[in-house]
Order: C-alpha cells, then structure tokens, then sequence
C-alpha cells in the first residue's frame, strides 16, 4: 500500500517532465532520421556510407547529451519540491523506513530513464536499420551506452545534490561527481569505449546508494 | 549501516574523480614537449646526421661524428630530402655514387611509410567498397556497393541498403574456389577513391591464409598467397605506391615487420630488433640508394640504414631524459599515489587506466595521512576510532582520500 502511495506521490510530481521528456528525445530522435535522409538526397548514398564508415564520424552526435540534460531536469523537479517547506521531512513521520523511501523515489526517476533509454535505442535501430547496414546501426547502439549510462548517473548524482541540506556539500559533490561523468563523452568515433565500458559500469554501481547519506543528513538537520 | 556506506561510496567516487581531475590540471601546467631528435641517413657523408631542437625556434643540426652545420649545408647532406631547396640553390648533385640524380628521379624512387600504434588499435566497422582496379577511366571511382565476409562473400548496395545477391555470389564463389574459409578474420586496404591506383584488399581467412583480393574488368581476381599461415598476423598496411616495389607492410603479434613484395608476395623481414608496435611509431623512408627505417617512443629512439635488400648498413640509437624523470613529474608521483588515464596517444580507445606512481608516493600518502589525522583531531574534533575506515582510505587514496574524508565528514550514526 505505502509503495503504491509513494509511486503515486512521485508520478504526480514527475508526470509533466515525463511526457515533456518523451516528446523532447521522440523529436531529437526524428531530427536525427531526417537529417540522415537529407544526407542520403544530397549525396550519393555509398559516399554517405563510406563517410560513417571510414570517416568513422557520427550522425547521432545531437543526441549526445540529452540523457544528461532530462536527468538533471528529472532529478530537480522531482527533489526540489520536497525541499521547499521542508516538505521531505513529513515522510520521517510516516510508518515507513526512511532509506527504502528513498530508494523508492529513486527506483522511480531510474524508470522513467530507463524508459527514455529504451526509447533512445528503438529511434536509434529504426534510423539504422533504414539507412544503413547493420554494422552501423550496431556501432551506433554501443557508441551510445556511455552517454546512456551518463544519464543514469546524472540523475543519481543530481538527485543527490538536491536532497543534500548544505551548499558546501552541494558544491564538493556538483565540482567531484562532474568528472567521472565528463569521462563518459570523451567520443569523437564509434565505438571508442568498447574497451573500457565495463569498469565504466563497474565504478557507477557506486552511485546507486549515494542519495542515503545526503538524506539521512537531512533528517538529523545536518548543518556541518 | 546504510549511511555509512553511501558515504563511502560517495568518497570513492570523489577519489576517483579527483584522480581524473588533479593529475589532469596538474599536466595542464607543467608539461612540455618532448624534444627528439630527427635522425637521417646522409648518402653524402654515409653517416647519421640529426636535428636537435633546443628550445622555441633554436635548434641545432649536427652529425654523429659530433660536426655541427648551419641549416644550408645541413640540408645539402640530404638531397633525397631537400632536393627542391638544393635544387634552387643550384646546388643539387648530378649524381651520388654514381647514379644520375634529378628531381624526377629522386621523387619515382622514393617512397616514405608511417606506422603509428593508434593504426593498430582504432575501432573498426569491416564494410569496405571494393574498387574497379583496371578502369578504362583514369581515376579511380566509388562502387555502388561494400561488401562484408562473414560466412559468406556479400555485397550491400548502398542505394537500397539490401545484399546483392547476383554480384556477392561470384565474389563467393571465387573465394571459394581458391579455399578460403569464412569467415574473414581479418581485411586490409586503402577504402578512398584517393590514390593513384588500387591494389585490392589482403584478407586473412578463417585458417590464416592471406588471401588478395582485386575486382578487375567486374570479375573477381583472387589470389591465395603464399604467405605463412603460422605468421601470427596482427595488421597489414596496404601502400599502393607507384615505385611497386611492395604491396605493403605487415605486422606480426611478435613485433615483427615484413614487406609483402611484388614479386609473388615474398615476405622480408625487416631487421629492426626492440620494436613495439603497442608504443613506437614506425617510419619508413626509401630513396634511390638506402631504406632509412626509425622506430621511436616517448624516451629513445632507434634509426637502422640498410641498401636496398633490406641488410643492415648501419645503426644510431638515440635518447633523452624520459618524462619520468622530469622534476615534474617526481613531483607529481609524491602528490597523487595513482591517476586514472583515460585518453592515451598511442590507442583510439577511451581507457580506465590505474596507474600507480611508484613508491615515491609513500610519503605524499604519509603526510596526507598526518594532515587527515590533525585537522580531524584538533579542528573537527572527531573520535578517530569511529571512523577508522577513513584513514585506511587516506592510506590507499593519499591526497585524494584525504579531501574526501575532509569535506564529507562522518555524521553522528545512529
């Protein structure tokens, strides 16, 4: 019942940004289809093809930061009301454990990510499988992991930032989060992180639990 | 429980952000280039002679013999180098150890092949066109299709993205014909319109066997070459330069470097000893009397002149004070216990690197250790033995512990 009641509690807040986000990544998404197919009008297709291939550049290069950009909207708007009016502190009062409340929120806003990520790779595939063989349309699905994976992290990240009661603490973790996720889009060519994704992946478990101890700094009113 | 450990999961990830960070403004400030020397071959003095740079548009020219030249005469050693200049001077050989010389001929026997680790270690897509290699047209011109060889030969046509089944069954089966075993392990060869002729692809089959691969009149032109399947073949560089002497250099996993002739696809080896082709760029220069072959990385260098069978004339190492041994960078092992490396010259790939830098970084952990200790007594105030766990981090992460222990401070646990 409570978990029902905190998904609800959460969709209310989040739902805008939702169909906000969805449209915003299925119109970059279709930007990009179109943009491609200009490519295919204006030039000999095989040139555009060797152009991807060898040239190694890529055509999805506007969707770079949109994970990064929805996910620290996501996070405010999902966090940032509960501290106004010290909001957040109510939850402390109900019959429920403050840390898998928060997890819970957390699981929340990871959804809605997942959601756009899904979406993020069916534009993807679909550009792919349309234009170019599927070679590229793979390389263009691992070439996007990291940035994926940056979303995720940001959001992590972002969340904890706005639970945090004190700036300085805001500060050090907005300055020292940034360049782990800075790393993430070193990508100028396909592919460049086939080798290192997996301890990309590896350290960002890390941020999964990051967002307890800001709130639990928030509940003892944590002033340091 | 669960604070505690989102804090520490929070001071990992600010150590290892901070190893991103720290070392990288560190390098912001302090590095430098790394001045080598450019060694050549004289064919006038049969001797080394180099370029040294000293400083900001200050550099010497000199031989091995210790000579020191002005720029002019320096570049007069070298007529297969500078012989436009020689020659404005008027002062270009007619001939060296008596073989006429003029610009037309320095420039149809020369030749100049560069090898560079991040060759061997770029992110791929196997989709090659191949080209029509006896035109009736000068210039070479775009295919409609590419192929790919997975288990089977296919050509994809670019304009309706779909195999084309007709074209890739020839190309099948003449591969077949001539034993290859799909899939392709391996396919080399210059995919641009941008060279003067084209020499096809050499691909390495399923059983190691090279094959070379040309479209000529349509057909298919398939040869299985006669080079060692046992070779262990790491990366080909097809050249297609108009000297044909040969169609490329191959690498093998054990550092070794051949030319694969034209004359049947003979291999010779080429006789340079402590290559690596992982960290040393590889270059290659021919000219009409010697191959001048130099192999260098961040801290030596090695120049071997051989005639033009590929035997060893003669010699020149060179080095110079590594980057390790720069103040700056003994410095920089006191301060920052490891750092992560992300981007690296020698590979395309985005790295996670840990590098540790070596047991100097004792003592900058030993005083990051002392000053956590300190502030954490005399400033904060805290019971050390509540958070133990925090000095062992200092004790792993040094300066980067230190910081993070420092601001995220413990809070009173439950």
């Amino acid at each position: 019942m409570m978990y029902k009641a905190i998904f609800y509690k959460e969709w209310l807040k989040i739902r805008w940004v939702v169909f906000g986000s969805i449209i915003m990544v299925i119109g970059f998404l279709s930007y990009v289809n179109l943009n491609v197919r200009q490519f295919f009008t204006m030039n000999d297709p095989i040139n555009v093809w060797i152009f991807f291939i060898q040239q190694k550049a890529l055509y999805y290069t506007v969707l770079k930061y949109i994970p990064v950009i929805l996910a620290i909207v996501l996070a405010l708007v999902q966090f940032f009301p509960e501290m106004t009016k010290n909001r957040y502190r109510l939850t402390f009062h109900l019959p429920f454990n403050e840390t898998i409340s928060l997890f819970l929120m957390v699981a929340v806003g990871l959804l809605v990510m997942l959601l756009i990520s899904i979406l993020y790779i069916i534009g993807l595939s679909i550009t792919g499988t349309i234009y170019f063989p599927i070679e590229l349309t793979t390389s263009s699905l691992i070439t996007v992991t990291p940035w994926l994976l940056a979303g995720f992290i940001t959001y992590l990240g972002m969340s904890s930032i706005v639970v945090d009661p004190s700036w300085k603490y805001r500060l050090v973790y907005m300055l020292l989060f940034a360049p782990f996720i800075q790393s993430l889009f070193l990508e100028k060519i396909y592919c460049q992180y086939t080798r290192s994704i997996g301890l990309y992946l590896l350290f960002s478990i890390l941020y999964i639990p990051i967002i307890i101890f800001p709130g639990y700094r928030l509940r003892k009113g944590s002033r340091l | 429980m669960m604070p505690k450990i989102s804090r520490y999961a929070i001071i990992i990830l600010i150590i290892i952000s901070s190893s991103i960070l720290f070392p990288h403004l560190y390098w912001m400030i302090f590095d430098k280039p790394i001045i080598s020397p450019i060694v050549q071959y004289s064919p006038v003095i049969k001797d080394f002679v180099y370029i040294q740079k000293l400083a900001q548009n200050s550099q010497i020219y000199s031989d091995r013999a210790g000579n020191s030249y002005d720029r002019k005469s320096y570049e007069a050693l070298l007529p297969f180098s500078y012989y436009y200049n020689l020659e404005k001077w008027g002062i270009l050989p007619d001939s060296i150890d008596g073989i006429p010389i003029s610009i037309s001929f320095i420039r149809g026997n020369s030749q100049f092949v560069r090898l560079r680790p991040a060759y061997l270690h770029t992110p791929q897509i196997d989709l090659n066109p191949l080209f029509e290699s006896q035109s009736e047209f000068t210039y070479l011109e775009m295919p409609d299709e590419v192929f790919r060889i997975k288990d089977k030969f296919e050509f994809i046509n670019a304009l309706s993205n779909t195999v084309n089944d007709s074209l890739s069954r020839i190309f099948d089966l003449a591969l077949g014909q001539q034993g290859f075993q799909f899939p392709a392990k391996y396919i080399a060869g210059n995919p641009t319109t941008r060279k003067s002729f084209d020499e096809g692809y050499f691909i390495i089959d399923n059983n190691n066997s090279v094959y070379h691969l040309k479209q000529i009149k349509g057909q298919p032109a398939v040869v299985k070459t006669n080079i060692p399947v046992d070779l262990d073949i790491r990366y080909i560089s097809v050249q297609e330069n108009s000297r044909k002497e040969f169609y490329g250099i191959l690498v093998t996993w054990s550092n070794d470097v051949y030319i694969i002739s034209y004359d049947n696809y003979k291999i010779i080896k080429l006789p340079i000893n402590g290559y690596n082709a992982d960290e040393m760029s590889l270059l290659i220069f021919i000219d009409p009397l010697y191959r001048t072959i130099r192999y260098f990385n961040e801290e030596y260098s090695t120049c071997v002149v051989t005639d033009q069978d590929y035997r060893i004339i003669d010699t020149y190492e060179t080095s110079w004070t590594p980057k390790s041994e720069w103040k700056s960078s003994k410095v920089a092992a006191i301060l920052f216990p490891f750092h992560i490396e992300r981007e690296n010259p020698n590979t395309d790939y985005i790295q996670f690197d840990f590098k540790c830098a070596g047991w100097s970084s004792l003592f900058g952990i030993l005083l990051a250790l002392i000053t956590t200790v300190l502030i954490k007594r005399l400033v904060y105030r805290e019971e050390l033995k509540n958070n133990w766990i925090d000095l062992i981090i200092v004790a792993v992460s040094g300066i980067y512990g230190a910081l993070a222990v420092l601001l995220i401070r413990p809070e009173p646990w439950d």
